[in-house]
């Protein structure tokens, strides 16, 4: 295995065929938190820019569980799909060339989930993204016993 | 990047909007109690509405119309397929593991990955099905499954792989009430079939190859309010303790897991709690002694989750035996029993009230 490339430039180049999950999951995803309003429900943005196969953030954090709202656009000149989890029903909605909708999620945390875009194999491609719920268990369901070290 | 009106996609739909399901079920479990439960197996052999199909856990229906003569020529009725959608958690382990639960036409079944679904009985048509969002790293030890639900007061019990214990309309599948009974970033998952007793769900904990503290809990039916917790593994002071190292703190991750069901005896008014391998699975070193409760039969008062009686099929165990195969509940004799086929190879026949000196046969 060469290593002489360098570390940056090789990511950059598998970023531009992949960007979430070769060049950036993988490597230096893209993170961002979501936005908590008055009332409690969060809200963010997920975009798909043009050619790159990717969700941006490819990481979208929540500060808990409860209600996301998302706006969903897709910048891309190819028609896209997004199949995200919800508690009582998986999410779908179709994202044709440069669209814009919207979608509620309903998330218990702490985790991660994944979702991703289910048409014409864009998944294998890379169109996945993740939503990470920070937080923690309510008391009441924890272990009666000394703090343990925990991820 | 373009700068013209983007196209209206419109508000993201729930997934099966796009199935031709009903949506609704007939109203039959409304008047699922605990009388009913207490005969199901007399008084409704045409149904199944509790787990093992009564609480004595025999599994066995009294219907007789398919017999050792005919059961060669059954042929499938109907195929309930269900598809699996996405990236989930386990996913070269995931599978069916639950017995389905049938009250008069409708059946109840779970699947993995937090499915829950309402099939017509006669042909397997879908009536409703809700999916709980399985976070991605939950810890299974064993793979993505759920073992099934329980049916009572118009609701639909179910447990979910990051330990919540949800009731559901059993006419929609909407949620009517959700609880968080274990604590994912400390190891714990859920994929016990629940078990309705009196006015309560009893529910039990995962997670014995991570390091916890396995336990049993109960909820009220209606509204979800937590009745109590029964650890299986004492602290330091409780009886039991003995059997733990006294300077160390292998207690606090001992194992004991309630993965299964519970069996449950309403004349002498004890649950069954069969009880998982002690952890660390293979390293007894750093817990010597019994351990108890691992491996064990346990009988808890339902109305107060207190450990009346045990009995350890295997002290001390290094194997994972887990000691999680149900204590089947029966008379023989005028004697009150309890069957129970360890992994650890044999059968044992207990006095049902687990004094000691219990044991009547082992095989």
């Amino acid at each position: 295995m060469s290593q002489s490339a360098g570390t940056g430039g090789l990511l950059a180049r598998l970023g531009k065929q992949n960007g979430t999950t070769l060049g950036r999951v993988l490597g230096s995803g893209t993170q961002a938190e979501a936005e908590e309003g008055p009332d409690g429900k969060m809200h963010a943005t997920i975009r798909i820019p043009e050619d790159e196969l990717v969700f941006e953030p490819g990481i979208l954090v929540l500060p808990h569980g409860g209600t996301v709202e998302l706006t969903l656009i897709n910048d891309d000149k190819n028609t896209h799909c997004a199949v995200l989890p919800s508690n009582g029903d998986s999410q779908f909605i179709w994202l044709v060339n440069h669209s814009k909708g919207t979608a509620r999620l309903e998330l218990d945390g702490p985790g991660y989930y994944w979702y991703g875009s289910t048409t014409g194999n864009d998944e294998g491609r890379g169109l996945t993204g993740a939503i990470v719920v920070s937080g923690d268990t309510p008391p009441e369901a924890k272990l009666d016993r000394p703090p343990q070290p925990q991820p | 990047m373009a700068t013209e009106e983007y196209v209206d996609a419109g508000h993201a739909v729930d997934f099966r909007t796009l199935s031709d399901l009903a949506g609704k079920a007939p109203a039959t479990a409304k008047s699922v109690n605990y009388d009913r439960i207490l005969k199901a197996r007399d008084a409704e052999p045409h149904n199944w509405i509790t787990y093992y199909g009564a609480y004595d856990g025999k599994r066995y229906s009294p219907l007789d119309q398919i017999n050792v003569d005919n059961v060669k020529s059954l042929i499938p009725a109907w195929v309930f397929q269900a598809g699996s959608l996405g990236m989930h958690s386990g996913a070269s382990t995931y599978a069916f593991e639950a017995a389905p639960l049938v009250v008069d036409g409708v059946m109840y079944v779970t699947g993995w990955d937090g499915w829950v679904w309402a099939l017509d009985a006669r042909n397997g048509s879908e009536l409703w099905r809700y999916k709980h969002a399985s976070p991605y790293d939950v810890s299974l030890c064993c793979g993505n499954v759920n073992r099934g639900c329980a049916v009572a007061e118009g609701k639909v019990f179910v447990t979910t792989l990051n330990a919540h214990v949800l009731a559901l309309d059993a006419e929609t599948g909407a949620p009517v009430w959700d609880q968080v009974y274990g604590d994912v970033r400390a190891g714990e998952s859920a994929t016990v079939a629940p078990l309705v007793v009196k006015d309560m769900v009893i529910v039990g904990s995962s997670g014995g190859e991570f390091g916890v503290r396995g336990h049993a809990d109960a909820f009220k039916l209606e509204t979800g309010e937590r009745v109590w917790r029964c650890y299986m593994i004492p602290k330091p002071g409780e009886p039991g303790s003995e059997t733990w190292p006294a300077d160390g703190e292998a207690w606090q991750r001992g194992g004991a897991n309630c993965w299964t069901t519970p069996t449950y005896d309403p004349d002498l008014n004890l649950l069954y709690f069969n009880t998982g391998n002690p952890c660390p699975d293979f390293d007894g070193a750093v817990r010597e002694g019994d351990n108890l409760f691992t491996d064990c039969v346990v009988a808890v008062d339902p109305d107060n989750g207190q450990i009346k009686s045990h009995y350890q099929y295997t002290p001390h165990d290094v194997w994972d035996y887990d000691s999680t195969m149900e204590n089947i509940l029966f008379d023989q004799d005028g004697k009150e029993l309890l069957g129970h086929f360890d992994k650890n190879g044999y059968f044992f026949v207990l006095d049902r009230g687990l004094q000691p000196g219990t044991r009547r046969a082992v095989r």
